[in-house]
């Protein structure tokens, strides 16, 4: 009961005749009790005391029933009140319920200004609404800008419960009335994941899974329900220019996207169907809002922008209002910092040798592709060197000839180790075939009771498959395509990850890991990732550390530079070769300074200069007095966002431990936001210290990236100069 | 031939009436009820108003507490719903109010900030919530364990709805009155 929530009120007993059930009738659920809006009655009620009464109830719209007091006449006031002494007031006579052009009635009005407030509605102890369970405090924040804010970026990191925390901020819009209908676009693979969370977190909303042939996906859009899920394909097959189709029939409430980096390319028929969808509000989830470039933003940012009619908006410009936007919108939070309490993830990179048998085989590939390449002239593209890199990917998983695998080899062994222990293993490839990937791996691995998920089979087979996996401990390893299965899974049954191949974003491979290192997990998660030496793995390994940096500086920092942007330069680099274009000036060859000669300050002074030269503004500070900082370093990259370094020089004859990287985390100007604390030390730093600095987003510049920084600096004096 | 049955559940639901009773500088005096259920979702809200006369033959004291009476009076006979708790603010309604000025078989509580200095009359029995800092004052006795009212109470007390009620009331008034009544008060 209540006076703007469910009430039933008996009408007259009617004897409803039921059809029989259809078998094979298209997916039509039991019909629950049908909650129909309410038609409220705001009587003024003019007692004897002349009291101003507002009641308001919900009844069916056709009952007659709900005749709480029909306008009651004006009385005089009461004999008690003495006359003269105290006037009662009349009471209004005026329909409380109507709507002028004045604006919402005052029912609406007393609705929203009555209804319970916020704070008692948030999934926290003590909440009026039941909750199953008790969301940590940062998800409850999040909830609370989801619920406060129409346009959301919710950029947290994979596993810290974006789905939860949507659905938690669903359930109160709807019952405060906020919102009458929400649409939830995902990949495929997530779609049961959302219907069984809803089904969890928001039981009383009705759920219509928008999927299937295009005759069961036209009855789904007509379903009354209040949350629509449907995929990213099904969205664009269903979206046409009519205001009538499905996704375009109604003005939703929310719309949410859920990996919203899908929409990265502005030029899909996804990315537009989902920009331009009638909606109130817009909330993007993702924990990688940029995969490659800063355009990948832009598009998701494009969505999050006010469109209730639903039109087709103008692109986003690349520039500082997209930063100032982007910093208005995102909600972001790393695990380490709200997750204490999660186990630590272990990196290891895996060194190996191909196999006698695999190197043959690579290297005749490789050779033979590059003089392939060379061949083509200025014929040459993008497309032809991925294919080669493809190929040797391949040669660097199996022979192709023999079948021999030195990635199989060392994994077996892992596996037999870790299921004397119970452990279980999530493995990820790029490729699904029976002769590279996932299937060929599972046949290697037959004895650990493998089970494989790909993007080849049906969503049920998928569902079950993860079923599975949960469910049977004897299931030692789950072998999964990337693609496929890299996003939105909860495999937390498995503590241990391995990267069969690399792919070329480090943000999928870090969704793939944190498929089990997330919220839930109670062991440590190791992640092992293979890379065969001198192979293109190898070249390509350098590559995604390049991007990653991209990665850190752009959503974590809100600042963008665009340098390291995978370029054609650098895939052909891979292979020694140049795009057939452009002809950049060669490089000349730089060779590092011989560090242990220098005196501390002359140290100072060489990174001095070399961040002068490398374009930035500098300030060597005194040496008396430097407070740590040695160096600051300040740039304004393309978009005018200013970054400054502050930058500690140690010129140690061993690499540094973690104490310095703690003590110049903390000299970042609070006011400071583009700054960032760095250190600079030729012979390297500790393990403890990487992952600190890892956490804390200290740059840390060892003599390999002092080195790199150098042949930029170089390079770009000889372009200037050519 | 009927089924023999009874209705379980909403019938059981118990609801909390929260009330005011504002004076305004004008020398009149609002007067609010506001029914909700436990889980803070409004049921019914009634508002009065009553304009008291600006003469210096009656005693401020009894001004108020007269007005305060007939709003009170006005307000259940209008209301329509049958709270178990009534629920209103101690500096606005006088200790012994719901005996000797109105009578109901409802329980009465006048809610009291423990930092606020309050009087308290010889029949009510009092009742130290620490966690929310609060002084709920009972005029017929606090609920027992166990009773519906007890369950009430601490359904409330849980969600945080002791004294955000009375916001939520004062707020609705003034929007239902078209006037910004926010620097209106109780006279003490």
């Amino acid at each position: 009961m209540g006076l703007f929530t469910r009430r039933a009120v008996a009408v007259e007993p009617k004897h409803l005749r039921l059809p029989a059930p259809r078998l094979g009738a298209v997916g039509r659920r039991p019909i629950d009790w049908d909650i129909v809006p309410a038609r409220a009655t705001i009587v003024p009620s003019a007692s004897a005391d002349a009291c101003e009464k507002v009641d308001v109830r919900l009844v069916p719209a056709e009952s007659s029933a709900l005749q709480l007091g029909a306008p009651v006449e004006q009385t005089s006031a009461s004999p008690a009140h003495a006359p003269g002494i105290m006037r009662p007031v009349a009471a209004p006579s005026a329909d409380l319920t109507a709507t002028g052009d004045t604006g919402p009635s005052l029912r609406d009005r007393l609705r929203l200004l009555l209804s319970p407030p916020l704070d008692a509605l948030l999934p926290s102890g003590g909440s009026v609404l039941d909750w199953p369970g008790d969301p940590l405090p940062f998800q409850i924040d999040g909830v609370r800008v989801l619920v406060s804010k129409p346009e959301v970026l919710l950029a947290d990191d994979m596993g810290l419960g974006k789905t939860i925390q949507a659905i938690a901020a669903l359930r109160i819009l709807f019952h405060e009335r906020a919102v009458e209908s929400a649409l939830v676009v995902a990949p495929a693979s997530l779609v049961y994941q959302w219907r069984g969370e809803i089904k969890k977190w928001a039981p009383e909303l009705r759920v219509s899974t928008v999927r299937g042939s295009a005759q069961q996906r036209t009855m789904a859009w007509a379903y009354p329900a209040h949350v629509f899920v449907t995929t990213y394909e099904s969205l664009r097959s269903d979206h046409t220019a009519e205001m009538n189709c499905g996704p375009r029939r109604r003005t939703w409430g929310v719309a949410i996207l859920d990996e919203a980096q899908k929409i990265k390319n502005r030029d899909t028929a996804a990315s537009a169907a989902c920009k331009s969808l009638p909606r109130l509000r817009s909330w993007a989830l993702t924990g990688t809002p940029l995969e490659n470039s800063v355009d990948d933003l832009a598009s998701i940012m494009e969505f999050l922008q006010p469109n209730v009619a639903g039109e087709t908006l103008s692109p986003l410009p690349v520039d500082l209002s997209l930063v100032e936007r982007h910093r208005e919108l995102q909600l972001r939070r790393r695990k380490s910092d709200v997750l204490t309490e999660l186990p630590p993830k272990r990196l290891h990179s895996v060194m190996l040798d191909l196999t006698p048998a695999q190197r043959r085989a690579y290297d005749k590939a490789e050779q033979q592709g590059v003089v392939d390449l060379q061949a083509r002239g200025e014929s040459i593209s993008i497309t032809h060197v991925l294919g080669l890199i493809t190929r040797l990917k391949q040669i660097c998983n199996f022979c192709p000839a023999s079948g021999e695998s030195a990635k199989l080899a060392d994994l077996r062994e892992r596996m037999e180790v870790l299921r004397a222990e119970d452990h279980r293993m999530l493995v990820f490839t790029q490729f699904t075939d029976g002769s590279f990937g996932v299937e060929a791996i599972a046949r290697g691995l037959s004895e650990f009771g493998p089970l494989s998920y790909t993007g080849a089979m049906s969503q049920e087979q998928r569902h079950s498959t993860v079923g599975r996996f949960k469910d049977d401990p004897t299931r030692g390893a789950l072998i999964l395509s990337l693609k496929a299965g890299g996003q939105g899974l909860n495999l937390q049954e498995a503590s241990y990850v391995v990267h069969f191949d690399r792919w070329w974003n480090p943000a999928s491979e870090k969704q793939a890991e944190d498929r089990s290192h997330r919220m839930g997990q109670t062991s440590s998660v190791d992640v092992y990732t293979y890379t065969c030496s001198d192979t293109i793995e190898e070249r390509i390994a350098d590559l995604l550390e390049a991007k990653q940096r991209l990665f850190d500086t752009v959503v974590d920092q809100v600042s963008m530079d665009l340098d390291r942007v995978l370029s054609a330069e650098e895939l052909f680099g891979l292979f020694g070769l140049r795009p057939p274009q452009k002809s950049a000036p060669q490089a000349p060859a730089v060779r590092s300074p011989k560090y242990a000669e220098m005196t501390g300050r002359e140290f100072e002074e060489f990174v001095d200069g070399l961040f002068r030269s490398l374009g930035y503004d500098t300030e060597l500070t005194q040496a008396s007095r430097d407070g740590g900082v040695d160096v600051i370093a300040r740039r304004d990259d393309v978009v005018g966002v200013t970054t400054t370094l502050y930058i500690q020089c140690k010129n140690h004859a061993a690499p540094i431990g973690v104490e310095v990287v703690r003590a110049i985390a903390g000299v970042v100007p609070v006011d400071d936001p583009g700054g960032r604390a760095a250190v600079i030390c030729p012979t390297g730093f500790s393990t403890e210290a990487t992952r600190f600095a890892e956490q804390r987003g200290v740059q840390l510049f060892d003599g390999g990236r002092l080195a790199e920084l150098l042949a930029r600096a170089t390079a770009g004096s000889a372009e200037r100069s050519s | 031939m009927s089924i023999p049955f009874r209705s379980v559940g909403e019938d059981d639901v118990r609801v909390a009436a929260f009330l005011r009773v504002i004076r305004d500088d004008a020398g009149g005096y609002d007067g609010v009820l506001f029914v909700m259920n436990p889980k803070g979702e409004p049921l019914e809200f009634v508002y009065s108003r009553i304009e008291t006369p600006r003469t210096l033959l009656w005693r401020r004291h009894d001004l108020r507490r007269r007005a305060a009476r007939e709003l009170t009076s006005a307000l259940f006979s209008a209301a329509t719903s049958r709270p178990s708790v009534i629920f209103a603010k101690a500096d606005e309604v006088e200790p012994g109010f719901f005996v000797s000025e109105i009578e109901t078989p409802v329980a009465t509580c006048r809610v009291a900030s423990q930092m606020a200095s309050v009087s308290t009359g010889a029949d009510e029995q009092g009742e130290d919530m620490d966690a929310e800092g609060l002084h709920l004052l009972w005029s017929s006795g606090s609920p027992e364990d166990g009773s519906a009212e007890r369950a009430l109470v601490e359904s409330l007390q849980s969600a945080g709805l002791l004294t955000e009620p009375f916001e939520r009331a004062e707020a609705g008034l003034r929007e239902a009155r078209g006037e910004d009544v926010s620097g209106l008060g109780a006279v003490h």
